[in-house]
């Protein structure tokens, strides 16, 4: 067993692609890793989840195995694309929760909300604000009744104003305020917009 | 399952057993917990020499 402080090793997380923290992996004696666990769990669910591993089960090489029997099932797409996510391949994690949008384009999984919005986020981590806002406007178009159509408002708003777009991210969280005025996260928009608010006439007393 | 699989699935309970027994005995007599190695160079070197399975934490001081 091994700790392993992320930001001092840096050689050995970049070797794992270990991106958030905590994570653990679950190694072969060899060194090569069986799977990890993201993320803080509660001590019997990471026991099982640690059995499994040594078992080969709910790994990403057990769920790649099934992709020629369970390829075309929304689900299974959902949970690959959530493991190559975890295991920082994101190119293949973008490719498989598109897969999960085209499988079941009705959302009767109720997990392409979710795959669309990683994307957009995954697309806004890169900077392609455009992409994020493609993707986030999607659920936006498609799924008025999913769990994350509010947050995708947001989503575009924080793609502005990631972009330097201040006046229009400003606008986009004025109208998600005054749309959604009880809202868990309208204090947040509101919040958002003062501060923008601020460094928009910050910017123009400069440039008077 | 190959032999070979079954010897690492034996190696592996057995190594969470030890995991297990390891910090319910640490509980009431000693409080400091796991010996963790502190580089992976290290965890490799007893993993050749035990066999067992290595768990490698990835922390922050935040």
């Amino acid at each position: 067993m091994a700790k392993v402080n992320a930001e001092v090793d840096t050689a050995t997380s970049a070797k794992y692609r270990v991106r958030a923290y905590p994570t653990i992996l679950v190694l072969k004696s060899d060194g090569t890793e069986i799977d990890r666990l993201l993320g803080y769990s509660r001590a019997p669910d990471f026991m099982q989840q640690v059995e499994d591993y040594l078992a080969g089960r709910n790994t990403l090489a057990a769920l790649e195995s099934e992709i020629a029997t369970k390829g075309n099932d929304p689900e299974f797409a959902a949970k690959l694309a959530d493991k190559y996510y975890g295991h920082g391949y994101f190119d293949k994690a973008r490719t498989q929760y598109l897969r999960v949008a085209e499988l079941d384009p009705k959302n009767a999984t109720g997990q392409v909300d979710d795959a669309l919005y990683t994307v957009a986020r995954m697309y806004r981590k890169e900077k392609d604000y455009e992409s994020a806002r493609k993707y986030a406007q999607m659920i936006i178009d498609r799924y008025p009744t999913a769990d994350l159509f509010r947050p995708a408002h947001l989503e575009i708003a924080g793609a502005w104003r990631r972009q330097g777009e201040w006046t229009t991210a400003r606008k986009l969280y004025l109208d998600y305020a005054k749309r959604f005025p009880d809202d868990e996260d309208t204090p947040y928009a509101r919040e958002q917009a003062d501060t923008l608010a601020v460094k928009i006439a910050a910017k123009n007393g400069k440039g008077a | 399952m190959g032999k070979a699989a079954k010897a690492w699935g034996w190696t592996a309970v057995l190594a969470l057993t030890l995991v297990v027994s390891a910090c319910q005995q640490a509980k009431p007599a000693a409080p400091k917990g796991v010996a963790w190695n502190l580089t992976l160079d290290a965890a490799l070197a007893d993993a050749q020499k035990t066999g067992r399975p290595i768990l490698l934490d990835f922390y922050t001081d935040w």
